[in-house]
């Protein structure tokens, strides 16, 4: 009993940990935008992240090892840099969205400038990380995060043609108004909300954070295959919402503030409350697991101690990595860069950099040497090998797209 | 690609990105008519957004289903944002005369819009919420002009 | 002299190092090979680790040089810091395991340095995790 209990709030936890600022913006945005037309996307985005994320899970509780200390050691120390770089950057600009976007959500409540809350919001992700137990900090915000299910709530009570939307969602056109470019570069940024790096990085080092042992696997099993997909459906509600009151209103989705607009119309001042607490500790969670990304990469790269699981003194290098980093994103977040464009941008380029964080776990997964007997079946190999190839045609694709489309305007 | 070039790569991406995401879009001038008129229409789109989404906040609010800052805070980034699109629009040079029409037209249901959602920022502010939808009436006809202007030149 | 055969490239570089308690003291920059002079055969005699080295292998000689050179001026002059002989390793697998503690390699200096005059005056650096 205790044990389905362990299992029942792991996958809570998934499902309310699972939408960050990328997914809350893209979702909504491309809901207003082409309703249900990309729903595929994500769709395909959640398969990925569960095949990637389960990889990365078994990789860490059979080897030992995250995924970026094995980067170095398999792809040699110029590529690993070269990947060390990209993912750094990428991850850098994620962290400047979520922590804008907790200050978002905080003005929202509060009705002080944003601006004026990023340093401070900046410190609470720093205190966090210093002093909050890393399953400790996991539980709280993945469970607070589940009040985003009042999207889902917003869906049902403005019990919409039920039909309709499955008939769009499961018949895609490019909408009136939107060309083929804009179309896939949506389809793009759905797919690398859902699929996002630090995801990887932060699930397998806390997984060795957590320390896993191969009989944690089932457990990381049940929260990857029912968690992430649930997380999915939350976000296919978030873009329900922003299809049945947004778009009808023709409302082009630019601000956070915009995200939470349906949850008030349709449910009030409760709702709104409640999808606030929601944004707040989806971005929050999701500052911190980047924040802390951050660290484990750059240390996992150099061979350093690392993880909350010693004391922070004796792992120095890697807590000053995630202070200055924390630090750099407040000061990015000040120059006044419009969160909403730098939360667009980090999660296309993530789609972009996908291949880099995929490959090596694909290669590692399969490694007897690594993994003993727990090495990827067929069946699995299959799918992930077509991945590959998607993430490797999606890789190729998104920069000349962010181009053509002038960032998804065009 | 040798690894020593993909490490130089990467960091070029990198820096181009990181300039492309800070750097506002440039606008410069308009060379012909019809690019001009793409960017009037470009420009009276985004403001259908922000008068919509300040006309379903105005009633949202005023229906009693949002609060003060919520309401405060998204008004005002409709504000800001209208602002800039104006203050955008307003800096492109026309190419000729016929452009001058054009310019002129966009530019007053523009500032119309602009002072119309400053009224409904400015009630919002003082908490006069219940109040807001008629407050925020005058947006319905810029909201209409806004179409008709689009619906002409889109 | 005999010694196991290893593809050093595969088992060795790049591997991460472990001290006598299991933690974790850098990744293996470079390898120190010497040639027998009786059967020509080459010998790894010991790993090298430590500011600059990765650099100096990567092909940045003069800044990983200067490096190592400004880390041996502040902590030791008089030997090679950042080489570990082989006869310090209790085990090589896809860790490596060195008979040592983490404080005597070069591996610790910059550690040592961000914790004696930052992290370490941070309220709190001692707090014990949970378990």
């Amino acid at each position: 009993m205790k044990r389905f209990f362990a299992v029942f709030l792991g996958i809570l936890t998934a499902i309310g940990g699972f939408v960050d600022i990328g997914d809350l913006v893209a979702n909504s945005q491309t809901g207003a935008r082409f309703g249900m037309n990309l729903a595929w996307a994500v769709v395909l985005g959640v398969i990925g992240i569960v095949v990637y994320a389960e990889m990365c899970g078994r990789v860490a509780a059979v080897a030992g090892r995250p995924v970026f200390d094995l980067v170095r050691e398999r792809l040699g120390p110029r590529a690993g840099l070269a990947n060390l770089i990209a993912s750094f950057f990428i991850n850098f600009l994620t962290l400047t969205a979520e922590v804008a976007g907790v200050a978002i959500a905080l003005s929202l409540a509060s009705s002080v400038s944003y601006l004026l809350l990023i340093p401070f919001v900046a410190f609470l992700v720093w205190l966090v990380i210093w002093r909050m137990p890393f399953e400790t900090m996991e539980r709280v915000f993945g469970l607070l995060g589940l009040c985003l299910l009042v999207f889902a709530v917003t869906v049902w009570k403005v019990g919409p043609d039920w039909g309709g939307l499955f008939h769009t969602a499961s018949h895609p056109q490019v909408p009136a108004g939107e060309t083929g470019f804009t179309y896939v570069y949506f389809a793009i940024a759905l797919f690398g909300a859902a699929m996002t790096p630090y995801e990887v990085f932060f699930f397998s080092s806390g997984a060795v954070e957590e320390h896993w042992t191969e009989r944690d696997l089932a457990t990381n099993r049940a929260n990857v295959l029912i968690g992430f997909p649930l997380g999915g459906l939350l976000s296919l509600a978030i873009m329900a919402s922003a299809d049945l009151i947004l778009g009808p209103a023709g409302i082009d989705v630019g601000q956070l503030s915009q995200v939470a607009l349906p949850v008030a119309s349709v449910l009030g001042r409760v709702g709104l409350a409640v999808v606030l607490v929601g944004l707040f500790a989806a971005t929050f969670g999701a500052a911190l697991e980047t924040a802390l990304s951050a660290g484990y990469i750059i240390s996992q790269y150099m061979g350093w101690m690392w993880g909350k699981y010693v004391r922070p003194r004796q792992a120095s290098r890697f807590h000053l990595v995630v202070l200055l980093s924390i630090g750099a994103a407040m000061i990015f977040g000040l120059t006044r860069v419009d969160p909403v464009k730098v939360t667009e941008y980090s999660i296309v380029l993530s789609a972009a950099a996908l291949p880099l964080t995929y490959f090596p776990i694909l290669v590692i997964a399969n490694d007897p040497s690594y993994m003993g007997d727990k090495t990827n079946g067929r069946f699995l190999n299959a799918i992930a090998s077509i991945y590959l190839v998607i993430l490797i045609v999606v890789s190729i694709i998104t920069i000349p797209l962010l181009i053509i489309t002038k960032g998804g305007s065009g | 690609m040798r690894p020593r070039a993909m490490t130089k790569a990467a960091l070029a991406v990198c820096g181009a990105c990181s300039l492309a995401s800070c750097v506002a879009h440039p606008v410069g001038p308009a060379r012909t008519y019809s690019t001009y008129e793409g960017k009037a229409v470009t420009s009276a789109t985004a403001a259908q957004s922000s008068v919509a989404t300040v006309q379903l906040v105005a009633s949202t609010a005023a229906a009693g289903k949002a609060f003060g800052p919520y309401t405060v805070v998204s008004v005002s980034e409709q504000e800001e944002g209208l602002s800039a699109v104006e203050g955008t629009f307003a800096s492109i040079q026309p190419p000729d005369r016929r452009a001058d029409a054009l310019r002129d037209e966009l530019g007053a249901i523009l500032t119309s819009a602009v002072d119309h959602i400053a009224e409904v920022r400015i009630a919002a502010r003082r908490g006069d919420l219940d109040d807001l939808d008629r407050v925020a009436a005058p947006l319905r006809a810029d909201a209409a002009a806004l179409d008709a202007f689009v619906a002409r030149h889109g | 002299m005999t010694g196991r055969v290893l593809y050093a490239g595969l088992e060795l570089l790049d591997h991460q190092l472990r001290d006598r308690e299991g933690r974790l003291c850098g990744n293996v920059d470079d390898l120190e090979i010497e040639r027998s002079p009786d059967t020509g055969e080459l010998y790894v005699t010991a790993f090298v680790a430590g500011p600059g080295a990765l650099l100096q292998r990567m092909g940045r000689r003069r800044l990983g040089g200067w490096i190592e050179r400004s880390n041996r001026l502040v902590n030791d002059p008089e030997r090679d810091r950042n080489l570990i002989p082989l006869s310090l390793a209790s085990r090589l697998g896809p860790n490596i395991d060195l008979a040592v503690d983490a404080e005597d390699l070069a591996t610790s200096d910059t550690e040592r340095w961000v914790r004696d005059h930052l992290i370490g005056h941070l309220p709190g650096n001692r707090h014990r995790a949970p378990e």
